[in-house]
């Protein structure tokens, strides 16, 4: 294959993104929207790529009470800031003291004027909740989008991450990740367990207790489901866990070793990882005809598959050069290319869900680097340094973050960062945590549901 | 002495209304002193008001002058943004007539590029720097426009993508990558379900570059998109042509699963 060059300059790649994102801005914006504040718009997107928005104090009806207000805009916050896309502000207190706000963004949180607001109501009867966001605009108080939530105080959270969802969407016409979930791996005891957590690292719980090795779990599209590793027969099978009823079921038990599954972006293949065959091949199985494909034909090590968004093509790790290198195939196993990146030992790739980058690791003197590959450029970009080793990239739902394991402060925990490296935020605090996968922004309708 | 009793009666009830009249009079007196004491303290704070009315008046008028001032600053950014989007739009349509002119320049310097032995003075090296600078230059549009038309393809916009790899096949044509744009066209046409148009292109890349890397591909390809359109016996024949002419392939192990999947 001849169609590769040599890698360019990084910072051409993050000009053109800051651009992508302020195009998004500009294009994705209600005409409404647009129509009143065209001047200020331009102004604005140059200086900053979040939206800066206000977050004005819940409104209290029924049995609401001061606290649950508070909790509403306080997740709000933590959910819209998480978005990377626009950034919340709490003027309650900066009313009183306006230079406050004022120092706030001059300083730590680059952005523009306000010009947005959202107002939140919540209600309380007999145990129901309902919660009501409001999208303003600022100046005019004029309500651009409004949207009711119902439930029961247990799902509060969830509720209000919909809320920021369907803000950061309305905005910016982005996904927002607030309702997405991370799947990881984690030792207790003996044994290691799948454990499932909110973006943020919050609401942390253990999804399976099988007293037995279980390894490199991944969503399916609708975030019930995982596909993961268990050694629960003795032999590396693969399982799927509905978290829902929190049932389990075979996907294949076979002879030879069966690992590293990748749901496909429509959900209904699963990409992985076997050596049934006697060699490590990457095999596709439609989910409800149990029909199996083989991919690769290949005596070398085929290994860590991931489904481009469109599904129709896969990158993957193979040695048949004699280190792992990354490869593309399509869906059908043809058309193969090796990715043109000049480092020599590279693995785990994950492809963004914006299409155009390839996260990997690679090999450094600290162990393994986290880096990118953006397939439009063919520049190679690396994120993690001198900090531990650092391992499993995932993208967030958005394409904006990553998540990943280090042991940047001693044992392997899941962090989180930006696509360009910047603002990694540490999401676990157990010990041997790994294999991070990052779900899309559905949660199953039963969740929103109150248990009786 | 009843008499006098009631006399007496009479004159204290007198005395009171005297009392009680003489209270009143001095009541009066600081009412009035009080009630002139609020008018003077009414027409201070009338001139007062009168005085912030005027001030009020002044900043209404200087606030809509203001205001005016503003509206028409907003209108020149407006104007001039409608201005830029104009140049930009011109620019735009300019890149596009560029590049649409783009093959025949290729013509006109490809003589050029390939210097005849007797050029050895110093004007005419310049001239080769030039020229190479240009060819450079030219082989890295080629892979832009290679790569836009890639990144078209993984993002889903399918059709946008297959028209870059069609552009690109317009003006590179004997390029390296010719082959595999052709190819790109098939699997844009595949990835939309669009199996005739599919076979047709998949079917290009065989006869038309039958030297190149993509033909195994391509041979499988058109077999699949030939079962997905049910000319299965077809795809049978395709399928048992790739695997004798590329037997060590990966695409013909592919082809053998997918012989034997196949109804006899």
């Amino acid at each position: 294959m001849k169609n590769y060059r040599s890698s360019e300059s990084d910072s051409r790649c993050v000009d053109s993104i800051l651009w992508a994102f302020v195009f998004l801005f500009v294009s994705a914006l209600p005409n409404q929207i647009l129509a009143q504040t065209e001047v200020r718009l331009r102004a604005e997107t140059r200086s900053s790529a979040r939206l800066p928005i206000e977050l004005k104090p819940s409104q209290l009806r029924d049995q609401a009470t001061k606290e649950l207000g508070q909790r509403i805009v306080d997740i709000l916050d933590n959910d819209l800031w998480t978005s990377s896309v626009v950034a919340a502000y709490q003027t309650e207190e900066s009313r009183a003291n306006p230079d406050a706000l004022r120092l706030e963004l001059a300083l730590s949180r680059p952005t523009g004027p306000i010009r947005f607001a959202v107002q939140t109501k919540v209600s309380l009867v007999q145990k129901k909740l309902t919660l009501e966001g409001q999208l303003l605009d600022s100046a005019t108080n004029k309500t651009l989008d409004q949207k009711i939530y119902r439930g029961c105080p247990e799902n509060l959270r969830l509720l209000v991450h919909a809320l920021a969802d369907d803000i950061v969407h309305s905005l910016t016409g982005e996904k927002g990740i607030a309702k997405s979930r991370i799947a990881f791996t984690a030792a207790t005891g003996d044994s290691k367990e799948i454990f499932v957590m909110e973006f943020d690292g919050s609401n942390l719980r253990q999804a399976t207790s099988l007293k037995s090795l279980n390894l490199t779990p991944a969503w399916s599209n609708d975030g019930r489901e995982i596909v993961f590793t268990s050694y629960q027969r003795g032999n590396p099978d693969l399982f799927v866990l509905d978290l829902i009823p929190g049932r389990m079921s075979y996907l294949i038990k076979d002879n030879g070793l069966h690992s590293a599954p990748a749901w496909s972006p429509d959900g209904k293949k699963i990409a992985f990882v076997s050596t049934k065959d006697g060699n490590a091949e990457i095999y596709v199985m439609e989910i409800y005809t149990k029909a199996l494909q083989r991919l690769t034909q290949h005596p070398a090590i085929d290994a860590s598959p991931s489904w481009s968004p469109t599904g129709r093509e896969l990158v993957f790790t193979s040695d048949r050069l004699g280190n792992p290198q990354l490869f593309v195939m399509d869906a059908e196993g043809t058309n193969l290319r090796r990715l043109p990146i000049d480092l020599s030992y590279n693995d785990s790739p994950a492809w963004s869900p914006r299409g155009d980058k390839i996260a990997f690791v690679s090999r450094t003197p600290n162990g393994f680097d986290i880096f990118v590959y953006d397939l439009g450029t063919q520049a190679v970009a690396q994120l993690t340094s001198k900090a531990g080793s650092n391992e499993d990239p995932c993208w967030s739902p958005d394409g904006y973050r990553l998540a990943f394991s280090s042991t940047r402060d001693g044992r392997s925990e899941i962090y989180s960062m930006l696509w360009d490296g910047t603002d990694v935020r540490r999401l676990t605090y157990k010990g041997a945590c790994t294999s991070p996968a990052w779900s899309l922004n559905s949660r199953p309708a039963e969740e929103f549901l109150c248990k009786e | 002495m009843q008499n006098l009793l009631k006399s007496l009666a009479v004159l204290s009830a007198l005395l009171m209304v005297s009392c009680a009249t003489r209270k009143e009079v001095v009541n009066l007196k600081n009412d009035s002193f009080y009630i002139r004491s609020q008018i003077d303290s009414l027409r201070a704070e009338q001139r007062r008001l009168r005085a912030t009315i005027v001030r009020l008046t002044n900043l209404t008028e200087q606030s809509t002058e203001a205001n005016n001032r503003l509206r028409a600053d907003i209108q020149v950014q407006l104007n001039q943004l409608g201005e830029q989007s104009q140049i930009l739009n011109d620019r735009l349509e300019e890149t596009g007539r560029r590049i649409s002119n783009l093959p025949s320049k290729i013509r006109l310097t490809t003589p050029v590029m390939a210097p005849s032995p007797d050029t050895t003075n110093s004007a005419t090296r310049v001239d080769t720097a030039q020229v190479n600078a240009a060819a450079r230059r030219q082989l890295e549009e080629t892979q832009r426009l290679y790569d836009s038309a890639y990144r078209d393809f993984v993002k889903g916009q399918y059709a946008l993508a297959q028209q870059g790899f069609v552009q690109y096949l317009q003006m590179f044509p004997e390029s390296d990558l010719a082959d595999n744009a052709q190819y790109w066209i098939g699997e844009c046409n595949y990835s939309q379900k669009k199996y005739a148009e599919a076979i047709q292109a998949f079917q290009t890349v065989i006869t038309k570059y039958p030297e190149g890397e993509k033909v195994p591909a391509a041979m499988l390809k058109m077999s699949y998109a030939q079962i997905a359109s049910g000319k299965t016996a077809a795809a049978k024949e395709n399928l048992a042509a790739l695997i004798k002419r590329f037997p060590q392939a990966n695409e013909a192990n592919l082809a053998r699963t997918r012989l034997q999947e196949l109804p006899h």
